[in-house]
Parts: structure tokens; sequence; C-alpha cells
């Protein structure tokens, strides 16, 4: 199997660039349309399905993070991302996944949190 | 450095790093934004040292064509792979991916990288942390790298800050180089979190409006909005260009408590005055000490934190210069009313645009309400258009500037200059001076003949 790779955006200020809802990787649609999300893609399955890529990203969002080293970085680890990929990651993501895809969730028994910093530790 | 490398730096270099002295940070910072006036030599760009002997990057002129993405992406990860020591390549997937949805917050511990804030041109700063996670490798000790959004002028970093990311750094597009380095501050730990607390600002910010600088050499300073951005908003300013000792002093930092007075920028004096030129650009601004001016006017970029929207308090020496700028924003912008200049509802007024007389009826930000007389019923007038109206043989008191509080009676009105005989004294008269005052100044209070001291004499001089 190969290794995950976060797509690098081409173009830092694109303003297609969106934000994954569950774990706020940032790439253009095109990378989600193509890939999915290196993170969550079995739970948002966004690949070849642009009304995933709608539903389950978003534009708004503010702050950028590179991850250079997630497992050491202590920045991912505050951000929650210390065991997702090495990519561009938003500060703070509005929004909220769809229900559906937080049900997903809690059938596996996981809680979704958002990643508005409305749910901080 | 080859042309192409520099014309394609030069457009990095008109930008100005904005100061940054938010509530949410601690440490020095840049309170005075000054400091940029020489960070650039735009005469010598040998003296860019190292920097100028190797090829910045810039995200503009990367391509960005579907098609070829993925070729781009293939030779990134190629050339990561030939280089040595990078790791572009992730990490392979969790064999219990769960795990990943269940990450909790952790705190910094003082294990960690320390937390660095590097100086960065504004609207560039997501350039350069794109541009870091193209660019590092293990031997950079880089973290992580990310920029706020909302305050502008900085990019943080995870990191030692070595020597191989001090010299990485200078390659980065957007990163802030003196002759003297890298600007960068280290972030205190208990300050560390604070910097991934996002803050909701007000950032509608509407072009034409006047704001309040807050920081910085022209805090205080009201300036107009030509331009709303994402990152903050580009201001025409009154400029206050150090005088020529200070401006040509050593390149050493010395913070100057002085804070020059506003004058308009003059394009065909300024060499004489400084002994360097201004440079004239094709958008017919001048480009002057790292500074852009257009039509005598400074402007400027600042952050939606570093502007406010209350107290925007214009003085009347400011909208003077405003006026005589002749800026064609300007001409046709409306102001607020000059802070020294008093009208009350029931003053009678003259309209300058219509040469008519009216009453003011109330009294708006930007406008009064003026019942004009005759037929045209209340209409709202510009503060730019409105003068007193004040006739010989009024007996004024001027309510501020260097004479207020003198009183006397009007000998003669040339436009907006009225001529003032002032009583001194309620005994006599035989010691008056006389002197102008602009016309917005005074108070009307009544004609001679309502003078309290029915003994005086009233003698016309000249």
């Amino acid at each position: 199997m190969e290794p995950a790779i976060a797509a690098i955006p081409a173009q830092a200020r694109s303003k297609q660039l969106r934000a994954c809802l569950l774990c706020s990787i940032i790439q253009l649609p095109v990378d989600f349309r193509k890939n999915g999300c290196p993170n969550c893609e079995d739970v948002v399955q966004m690949k070849h399905n642009p009304d995933r890529i709608s539903s389950c990203t978003t534009t708004y969002f503010d702050g950028v993070i590179s991850v250079i080293d997630p497992d050491k970085s202590w920045v991912a680890r505050w951000q929650r991302t210390s065991k997702y990929v090495r990519g561009m990651y938003a500060v703070r993501v509005k929004g909220r996944i769809p229900e559906d895809v937080e049900a997903e969730l809690e059938n596996r028994g996981l809680k979704y949190r958002p990643r508005d910093q409305t749910d901080q530790d | 450095m080859s042309e192409e490398t520099h014309r394609a730096l030069r457009s990095f270099l008109d930008l100005e790093a904005g100061v940054d002295d938010d509530d949410d940070e601690v440490g020095g910072g840049r309170s005075d934004d000054e400091e940029f006036d020489d960070f650039i030599d735009n005469d010598n760009p040998a003296e860019l040292g190292e920097a100028s002997t190797q090829q910045r990057l810039s995200w503009t002129q990367l391509p960005y064509r579907e098609d070829g993405f993925t070729q781009l992406l293939t030779e990134i990860l190629e050339r990561s792979v030939n280089s040595g020591g990078r790791n572009l390549a992730l990490r392979e997937p969790t064999e219990h991916p769960d795990d990943a949805f269940i990450q909790v917050s952790m705190p910094p511990t003082s294990h960690d990288f320390p937390l660095w804030r590097v100086a960065c041109r504004l609207g560039i700063e997501e350039e350069a942390v794109f541009s870091l996670l193209q660019l590092a490798a293990p031997r950079h000790e880089l973290r992580s790298a990310f920029t706020r959004g909302s305050i502008c002028g900085w990019v943080y970093l995870e990191t030692t800050m070595n020597e191989h990311i001090n010299r990485l750094l200078k390659l980065t597009p957007g990163i802030v180089s003196r002759r003297t380095g890298i600007i960068w501050e280290q972030i205190d730990f208990e300050d560390w979190t604070k910097m991934l607390t996002m803050h909701d600002i007000e950032a509608n910010v509407d072009v034409g409006r006047w704001v309040r600088v807050r920081k910085g050499t022209y805090k205080g300073d009201v300036g107009y909005v030509l331009a709303s951005e994402l990152w903050g908003v580009r201001l025409l300013l009154a400029p206050r260009l150090s005088p020529p000792n200070l401006a040509s002093s050593s390149l050493k930092r010395k913070r100057s408590t002085v804070v020059p007075e506003p004058a308009l920028f003059d394009f065909n004096t300024i060499e004489h005055i400084y002994g360097t030129p201004a440079v004239k650009q094709n958008d017919r601004t001048h480009r002057f000490r790292g500074n852009i001016f257009s039509d005598g006017l400074l402007l400027k970029k600042y952050d939606f934190h570093s502007i406010s929207l209350t107290s925007v308090f214009m003085p009347t020496s400011t909208f003077f210069l405003f006026q005589q700028s002749h800026h064609p924003t300007i001409l046709a912008a409306r102001f607020p009313c000059p802070l020294e200049w008093s009208f009350d509802e029931g003053d009678q007024v003259l309209n300058s645009s219509s040469s008519k007389l009216g009453v003011i009826i109330s009294i708006g930000a930007e406008t009064a309400e003026v019942d004009l007389a005759g037929d045209e019923g209340i209409i709202n007038v510009p503060w730019t258009e409105l003068c007193k109206h004040i006739v010989v043989g009024d007996f004024v008191e001027v309510l501020s500037g260097p004479l207020r509080e003198s009183t006397g009676w009007v000998e003669r009105v040339d436009d907006e200059i009225v001529h003032v005989v002032q009583h001194l004294s309620s005994e006599t008269l035989e010691e008056n001076q006389h002197y102008r005052i602009k016309v917005d100044y005074m108070l009307a209070s009544a004609t001679w003949t309502n003078f309290t001291s029915r003994n005086s004499k009233f003698i016309l001089i000249g």
C-alpha cells in the first residue's frame, strides 16, 4: 500500500482552497476529488464525490499551519493533528460535518469535535 | 542576481510589514513601523547579502494549471528524495485509524522546540508558510510554521532557530531580511498556546471610511480606507517623514520620541531635502525609502488589529492637508467634522457649493442637515461644503486654536478668512490688535451693537 501523501497546493492564496471539517487539512478541491482526504477518507468518502467535498470541506477557515513533523510538533499536538499526515492545516475551521458523518463516528464510538475552537480541552 | 529574479524580488519590495503590538502577544515586538524604513536597499541589491546570490522562490511564478499540477508535485517529491534526508513522504496509514479521531489537545512542554515569530511582509504570510513546508528538511529543525491570518506581518515557527533555518528563511518568499539579518523574536512559553487561539475581529471595513491608526508612527492619526482586503486595509495618511538629519543617521536603530509633523510629500523637492530622489512608478505613485506616496499622501497597509473604527477625530490641520493633496479619491470623499470646528443646531451657514444660506437643523458624522432658504428645503451638506456665515460687524469669539477665547468685531471677510479687530479691554479700544481667523473657528454671538460695554468705542483700523 502506498503511503498517504497530502497534496501541497500550488498557490497559497488560492480562493479555492478548502479545509476538511473533520481534520482541518487544507487542499484544493481537485486534490480532494482525486485523492480524497488523506486523514479521514474512510469516514468522509470525498474521493470522486463533489457533493461530499462540498459538505465535508469549507472555505471558512482562519490561519494556516504547515505541519512538517507531526509526530514531534507541539503545535500539531495542541491542534489535535499530530496523528495526521504532514501538510497544510487550518488553525480554525468554521462549520460542522454532515450528520451522517457524525453518525458514522458515533457508530465507531467516537465523539465529533468541531474545529472552530468552541470545544477546547 | 539575474535581472528576472531581481524583478521578481522587487515585487515584494514595495510591501511593508505592519506593526503588531496585539494584546495577545508579548515580547518587544515592533511598535514603531519606522523600523522598516531602511530594511530594503532598493539601490543596491548586492547588499541583500547571501540571499542575493540565490534565487528566491515565488509562488506567483509557480504554474497553476490542473494539468501541470501533478507534474509539479512529482518534481517536488523527486527533488525531496534526491536531495537526501528530506522526508516529504508521510506516514503509513495507521493500523488503528480511529485513533486519529480521538486526539486530545496536549499543551507544550519544556522539551518542545521553542516558538518564534519572524517578520514577514504584509499579505505574504501564507506564501511563506507554504514555502517552508516545501523546503524544510530535518537539518532545519523546523516542526511547524503557521500564520494567524488575522494578525499580519508575522509568521510563527516551531524551531530551534539554528543556522540552517536562518539560511532557509533568507530564501523564503515574504520573510523580511535586513542587512543585519532576519527579524525574529522568541515567544514566552506561557503565551505559546495563545498564538493558536483565534479571535473574531471586525473585518468589514468599508472603502471610503475614516479610521484611526492604533499603532506605530501614525498612532492616533486618521486615515482614509482606500482598499479593504482579507488581511487588512490600505490607508491614505498625511505623511510624517523624519527630518533629513534623523533620516540619514546611522542604521543603528534608536527610538525617537518626537513624532514628525505631518506634511504632504512633494516629489519635486524631496531630493533637495533628503539627498535621495523618489522613484516615480507606473501607477503615478512615488516610492521613497520603502514608502509609497500618492498625490502627496502616504499609502500604507494595516491589518485589522492595527486600526480602530471608533474615536475617529480629525484635527483641522489634517483636514486641510488632505484637501490640499488634490488626491482624486480624497477630493470626492466625505470627511468627518474637524475636531476644532464648532457647529450647533441653529447656526447660520453658507453652502459653498451653491452659495446659499441656511440654518443647521442637525449635526451628523460626515454631513449636516441644513434648512436652506427658499424652496429647497432641508438637505444634507458635507462638512467640506459648509462654513459659518459671518458678516462685517458681527461680534465674534474664537473657540479653538491659538487665539482661543479672543473676542472682537469682524472688520472684513475674505472667503474663509475673517479679519477681526480684537477687543482687549472693556474700557478702551486704543490698543486693539488686528488679526485674521478662519471663519469656522468662531462663534458669531451678536453684532457690535450688542456688545456688553456700551461705553466702549468701535474704531476700525486700516
